[in-house]
Formats: structure tokens, C-alpha cells, sequence
């Protein structure tokens, strides 16, 4: 059976976390973290001119907050720095694979462009 | 505790399938509660202490006679009983009344297990006047370290204040013990009693305490109301207003103005009439079923509710509980009701129905989300208790916590939805 929210990507990039580490040479960083929850996802990048060469992620969150961190951070690199402003709410569902989503756990799926749009 | 007790609180009539086990965050209410306020509205609305007619007096006697109920509740007396809107503004309102008189020389203790309102309102206040914030540090087995208390009450402690239970750990603190320690160097003492109030009898005359805090919509009743109680003395000499305006007045010039009795002076502004008389008869409720049934349930529930989850989860707290917890068997505690129960603070009573936890593998609140498709309630995160997560390096934990209306079954689905839980994330 197939669930509509934990599906095989998301429980698959949470149990598999795709660029999970720190960038020790950055040029940007920024942490967001849900009072709520607790959960915190901090995001590294490194740039080459205008281009994105490497990107990572630190943190501890939810299934969900997980998946989309893996997701936007595995989107984004190599791509141009200008392809961060064009990521908005529909795009990280659709990277996710997620159609609806309640209120609460959006705010999940959103903790990681928070930090690139904080 | 039959099951007719369910018929007692309205929502289960209309959220015939929920399992509501967020009873640290906030109970249901009862029928009773919600009649008193229903009654006042409808059939006697009108200010208190001012009008002179009929139903306003008869709004005063209600008001007046919610506090001589929740007086009884606590064995205080009825001055001391201040209504307000909850613990939040409880501490914070004796913190700042209580902080001037202190320097960059005194210091205050906390324990590790407070709540954000026992450590915020103190953290701020502190950069003000200077003085040090100490916490009692727990045992392995998550109780209150008393050797810890010990060592951190000294002669410069001007104020220790703790939360009788923990709304994390579930644990009890040795209520009677820290009140020694704090009264043999004079320091005040304030008891937050916002997750004991609806499981545990409480007796401020025991206890010793020189302020305690409650609130409300933990214990049955409204939310949006709550108790200060403050040893007479102390609230006459000790602390000032620390709002101004309507009712605390006595003689107001344009220049000046003097207060008016305890308790009064404490409750500026047209209060909370309804939910005064709200919270007035969910004490009255609470009394009527009896503490003896409560105590007994709640702690044959907890028991049976920590030995099925321990299958599971790692509980965060003590991870035991005594089943056959009674009045009498209030003896053996550390001292809510006896005093003279220090030797056996670590004893197997001390902690309540509220159990967190954690999965490995599944954060919190994705426990919570699976939960919630059972219809069953719970909470998840920090609990409005980051520092103490942290100190344990956990990212939060799933919360159950246990009221007068849950039962064996209710534990089942919980247990059931935990199966489904390690199914969908394949684990275990």
C-alpha cells in the first residue's frame, strides 16, 4: 500500500539523506529552525561566480523537513544563483512528489527554503 | 473509573472516535464548568464589585464563592486565592514584583525540568538586575538531584522555583525537601503546579511553599483563567500590584493612589467573571469525584501505559510507576501531603501520566502525523521545554499524557498506532 505523505522517496531520503554534511568552505549560510517542532535545518553553499558548486545540508528534523532538504539542496546544485529565487511552495511539493499537504506538515516542507529566502 | 466518565465532558459527544491524550497541553472540559459559565451569560451577567443590583450581586457571590472553591481545592485561605489568566502570567507577574530586590550578589534556583514560563520570564529579568540563575541538575533516573539542590541553595539564593511536575519527564519533584533547603536561607518559594493540579491533591499549608501557581484549562476547566496563591502576609507586605487601574484601587487622586485589600489589589480590570466560575466548578468537580479515584486510576492507567510503550520506545522519564497509588499510599511521597516522607523521595511513585518518548528512526512528529490518522491526540516536539531536550540531545519527543477520562483501550490504540508507525518507516 502506498502512502500518500510517506511515500518510497521520502522515507527512502529519510532513512538516506542526500547531501547531509557541513560545508567547512561556504559562502553562504543560513539556519531556520520551527519553535514548534524542533526541528532546525541549516544550509551551506558554495559559489563560482554566479554558479552553485557545491551544497549541503546540517540538521535535525521531521521525515518531511528531511526529504525536502535532500531535495532543494540535490535540485539546486550546480545550477545558477538566480534558479534560488524561482523556488516557491509549489516547487518544493512538486520536488517532493506531494500534492496536499496539512498546514502543519507544510511548514515542514518549507523549513529548508526558509533558509534560502529567510 | 467507570467508563460513564467520558459522559461527563461534551466533546467525546461529538468527537465520538477521538483518543485525547494531550492532557499536559490542555484537558477536555467538563459539563459542569461549562453549565457555570453557560449559567452566568445567559441568566446573570454583569460586572462584580460594583453594581448595585441584583444580578450583579449575584455575579460577585459567584466570583467570590469560585475562589472560597478553589481555595478549598489547594487548603488555602480565601485571600490568598488571586485569579489571573494562568501560570504564564502568574510567574511572570512574581518575577517582577520579586526581581528588584535583587543584585549581581543573589541567585535564584530552578531545576533542569522547568518549563519555558519558569525560565524565560527569569532569564530576562535577570539581565536587569544582575543576579545568577542556577538549575538543579536530575538523577540518571530523571528525578530531582537532591545533592545537586544542596550544593546550589546557598545563602545568596533569594528565590527557588520549580515545577511540581514535570510536563516532560512526568516526574514529581521532592516538593518538600526543596522548600527546606530554600526556607533554611529565607529564600521565597514558588511552586509551579500547573501539571499537578488535576492529578495530584495539592495542600499549600503542607507543602509550605510561599506562592504556587495553577491554571485552568489544565485541570478540567476553562482556559484563560488561573491561580496566584500567595501567603497572606507576603502579599500584603511582601509583593506590590504589578498591574494598576480598576477594582485593586482604594482612594485615587489625581496625584496618587492607595491600594486596595488582598486580594483584590492584585486583580486590576474587570476579571474573567466566567471563567472564575468555570474554573471555581471543575475544582468542585475534581473534588466530588474524589482524589483517592483519581490517584488510583491515573496511576494503574500510567503503569499499564508505560509497560506496553516500553515494547516500542525509549521513554524520556522515569520509566516506572507505582500502581497502587492511593491516598494512603500519599504517605510514601515526597511530602505533598505528608511531610514527613523525605527518605523515600526516590521511591517509586514519582512521576504522573505524562510520557514522552522517542523512536528511533521516527522523529516525533511524524509519530504525531500517524497518530493523528487513528484520530489519536498527542503531542510533539519540545514541549515548551527546549533546554531540557537538549541537555539529553534529543530533537524533541512524542508526548502522552493521561486524564481522568482515558482507559486501557485508549493505550491500545496508541499502541496500535506505534505498529503502524514502525510499519510505514520500516523499522523494528
Amino acid at each position: 500500500m502506498t502512502d500518500a505523505l510517506y511515500h518510497e522517496l521520502i522515507l527512502d531520503l529519510n532513512r538516506h539523506p542526500l547531501n547531509k554534511r557541513e560545508l567547512k568552505d561556504f559562502d553562504f549560510r543560513q539556519r531556520e529552525h520551527n519553535p514548534l517542532c524542533g526541528d532546525a535545518v541549516e544550509i551551506f553553499i558554495k559559489y563560482s561566480g554566479n554558479k552553485i558548486t557545491d551544497i549541503s545540508w546540517q540538521g535535525e528534523g521531521c521525515a518531511i523537513s528531511t526529504a525536502s532538504a535532500s531535495m532543494l539542496t540535490d535540485y539546486l546544485k550546480n545550477k545558477n544563483k538566480s534558479e534560488i529565487k524561482k523556488i516557491n511552495q509549489s516547487k518544493v511539493l512538486d520536488l517532493l512528489g506531494l500534492k496536499e499537504i496539512n498546514p502543519a506538515r507544510l511548514r515542514c516542507a518549507l523549513l529548508p527554503l526558509k533558509c534560502l529566502c529567510p | 473509573m467507570s467508563n460513564n466518565i467520558k459522559t461527563k465532558f461534551p466533546i467525546f459527544k461529538h468527537q465520538t472516535n477521538l483518543v485525547y491524550l494531550d492532557n499536559a497541553a490542555t484537558t477536555q472540559i467538563c459539563a459542569l464548568s461549562l453549565d457555570a459559565m453557560n449559567e452566568y451569560y445567559l441568566s446573570y451577567r454583569a460586572n462584580v464589585h460594583r453594581g448595585l443590583y441584583d444580578i450583579s450581586e449575584k455575579a460577585t457571590s459567584a466570583y467570590e464563592n469560585a475562589r472560597a472553591a478553589m481555595a478549598k481545592f489547594i487548603n488555602a485561605d480565601k485571600d490568598e486565592i488571586i485569579f489571573n489568566s494562568g501560570v504564564t502570567f502568574g510567574i511572570n507577574e512574581l518575577a517582577y514584583s520579586l526581581s528588584p530586590r535583587l543584585t549581581h550578589r543573589d541567585n535564584i534556583v530552578l531545576t533542569r525540568m522547568e518549563h519555558h514560563a519558569n525560565l524565560v520570564p527569569w532569564q530576562v529579568i535577570a539581565k536587569h538586575y544582575g543576579f545568577e540563575i542556577r538549575f538543579i541538575e536530575l538523577t540518571k533516573d530523571f528525578q530531582i538531584d537532591i545533592e545537586s539542590a544542596k550544593k546550589l541553595i546557598n545563602k545568596n539564593t533569594k528565590i527557588v522555583s520549580f515545577a511540581l511536575v514535570s510536563n516532560v519527564l512526568g516526574t514529581i519533584a521532592p516538593v518538600a525537601e526543596l522548600i527546606k533547603l530554600a526556607k533554611a536561607v529565607r529564600a521565597t518559594t514558588i511552586v509551579d503546579a500547573a501539571q499537578a493540579a488535576a492529578h495530584l491533591p495539592i495542600d499549600v499549608k503542607k507543602i509550605g511553599c510561599d506562592f504556587l501557581v495553577f491554571s485552568g484549562h489544565k485541570m478540567y476547566g476553562p482556559s484563560g483563567i488561573g491561580i496566584l496563591y500567595g501567603k497572606k502576609k507576603l502579599l500584603e507586605e511582601f509583593i506590590e500590584p504589578f498591574f494598576y487601574g480598576g477594582e485593586m484601587i482604594g482612594e485615587v487622586s489625581y496625584d496618587k493612589a492607595t491600594w486596595n485589600e488582598v486580594p483584590a489589589r492584585f486583580e486590576a480590570g474587570t476579571p474573567n467573571i466566567a471563567g472564575a466560575i468555570g474554573l471555581g466548578a471543575a475544582a468542585k468537580f475534581i473534588m466530588d469525584l474524589g482524589w483517592d479515584k483519581i490517584l488510583k486510576h491515573e496511576a494503574s492507567l500510567t503503569k499499564y501505559a508505560i509497560e506496553k510503550l516500553a515494547l516500542f520506545v525509549k521513554i524520556f522519564g522515569p520509566n516506572y510507576c507505582h500502581s497502587e497509588r492511593s491516598e494512603e499510599s500519599l504517605a510514601h511521597w515526597p511530602s505533598l501531603v505528608s511531610q514527613r516522607s523525605f527518605a523515600t523521595a526516590q521511591d517509586d511513585n514519582c512521576r504522573i501520566g505524562v510520557i514522552s518518548f522517542s523512536l528511533p528512526g521516527i522523529h516525533p512528529h511524524d509519530i504525531a502525523e500517524i497518530f493523528n490518522r487513528d484520530h489519536i491526540a498527542i503531542r510533539a516536539g519540545y514541549h515548551c521545554a527546549e533546554p531540557l531536550h537538549k541537555l539529553y540531545n534529543l530533537p524533541g519527543s512524542a508526548r502522552i499524557s493521561i486524564g481522568i477520562y482515558n482507559s486501557e483501550a485508549d493505550i491500545d490504540r496508541a499502541v496500535a498506532a506505534l505498529k503502524k508507525a514502525t510499519d510505514i518507516f520500516s523499522i523494528i
